[in-house]
């Protein structure tokens, strides 16, 4: 095809070879100025090898330092267990505070703690999260997620309940998740969480320094008991786990007080045998 | 690189180089010292010497030079060309044909993009294969393919509308 009347494909091919660019000045000229600068540079060459070795060597160390120091921020990790009879209160690297219950053990990996807020707990705690990336609890028996908010967390043997106090909570187990708005409570029930009803008071009752007990099974109770008192408690005749306990008591009375109360309930009796050691009859 | 090789690199490309980055920017003298001094670069940054690649890279400093250094300035917002017709065996009349065709070019192609310019002229004024040029600017047969298409297209209605 013709681009012009006057020209066809072949003569348009010829034109263009014939075409040159006009230059000034010849590349022999070029040549010798290029000949003469690189003549004179010798040395200058080596020295840039040298540097470039140092700067990989530097480099080099400084990824290493880079490298140890950020595995050991991931590793390195910080464990804190309450005894028995005793609360504990922890603050976060954000400023989270944590209060766990009697007989509670977390652990966190503090100076990771600003690129994923994640910490292993098992037992009891109440969390008062700021606000901030995702935070996340894992139990052996749960996950839960928040954003920054208060709630309380039950993780101990195959229980697992979270009731949520503010902001908004997503708790997970292996395939089942809920999320909790403020009031909200769930507890697993084989494998699945179900939301259920509770009050503030009673969820977190502990924080408030009481004891509430809704139908709960006899053995909790005294389970409970031990960990909070740092008592033993021994039972003869353990078909009174069967009972269920309904009742209320401060934390502030002491063990006996507070052990005549139930017993009182059921009319039972307990023996003291030492200064930590409860019978029940 | 040794002196030797540094000599063949210059003896291979220079012309090439030069022309390329003339066609980029229309102006002999500064496509001349953009060489030079992409040359003293590629001795003085004491690359290894590998035909192909050294290839590729001569033509990617020549064109950094252009870019980072001249480029933005007002004087090179609108590329004129001028170019020289050598052939003197043909009819005193077919040379004033083919003057007015040379000026027609000359215009037209000044309107082209840079990248489309530069492939172009590449293949049709050193009859470089796409291959070639592919090689040369590092690209890909199919990117010299598609601005070669385009170039042409643009020429092709600049051309007929004239």
């Amino acid at each position: 095809m013709n681009k012009n009347p006057n020209i066809s494909d072949e003569d348009e091919f010829s034109f263009f070879e014939n075409l040159k660019v006009p230059h000034n000045r010849p590349k022999e000229d070029i040549w010798e100025e290029l000949a003469k600068s690189i003549d004179k540079e010798p040395q200058q060459k080596k020295s840039t090898v040298f540097q470039l070795k140092w700067i990989k060597v530097a480099a080099a160390v400084i990824l290493l330092i880079g490298i140890g120091s950020l595995s050991f921020m991931r590793i390195y990790s910080i464990d804190i267990t309450s005894q028995k009879g005793e609360f504990t209160e922890h603050i976060l690297p954000d400023g989270s505070q944590i209060l766990l219950n009697a007989e509670t053990s977390i652990s966190y990996h503090p100076y990771w703690w600003s690129f994923s807020r994640e910490l292993e707990m098992e037992g009891e705690a109440f969390f008062e999260v700021k606000k901030g990336n995702k935070f996340q609890v894992n139990s052996a028996n749960g996950s839960t997620q928040v954003l920054g908010t208060s709630f309380n967390i039950y993780a101990r043997n195959d229980e697992y309940t979270v009731y949520c106090r503010t902001g908004k909570v997503r708790v997970s187990h292996v395939n089942s998740t809920q999320i909790l708005k403020p009031g909200d409570y769930t507890l697993l029930i084989g494998n699945e969480l179900e939301k259920s009803i509770i009050t503030e008071d009673e969820a977190i009752s502990w924080k408030l320094g009481k004891f509430i007990y809704n139908t709960t099974a006899l053995d909790k109770v005294f389970d409970d008991f031990e960990r909070q008192y740092g008592v033993n408690i021994k039972v003869k005749n353990s078909d009174i786990y069967n009972l269920n306990y309904t009742g209320m008591f401060d934390r502030n009375i002491s063990a006996e007080e507070a052990l005549e109360m139930i017993c009182l309930t059921f009319d039972l009796d307990y023996e003291k045998i030492s200064n930590f050691t409860y019978v029940i009859q | 690189m040794t002196k030797k090789e540094f000599k063949i690199c210059f003896e291979s490309w220079f012309d090439n180089v030069r022309n390329y980055i003339y066609y980029r920017c229309g102006d002999s003298d500064l496509a001349t010292d953009i060489t030079q001094d992409a040359y003293l670069k590629l001795w003085e940054k004491d690359f290894e010497y590998h035909p192909n690649k050294t290839k590729g890279l001569i033509y990617k400093i020549a064109r950094e030079l252009w870019i980072s250094g001249h480029r933005k300035s007002s004087k090179f917002q609108k590329t004129e060309l001028s170019l020289h017709y050598v052939d003197n065996s043909i009819q005193p009349s077919e040379q004033l044909e083919y003057k007015e065709l040379k000026c027609t070019y000359e215009k037209i192609l000044a309107e082209l993009p840079e990248n489309q310019r530069e492939v172009f002229l590449m293949n049709r004024m050193e009859q470089l294969s796409y291959k070639e040029i592919a090689e040369r600017l590092e690209l890909s047969v199919k990117a010299i393919e598609k601005r070669m298409s385009l170039a042409l297209a643009f020429l092709r209605k600049e051309i007929n509308h004239e």
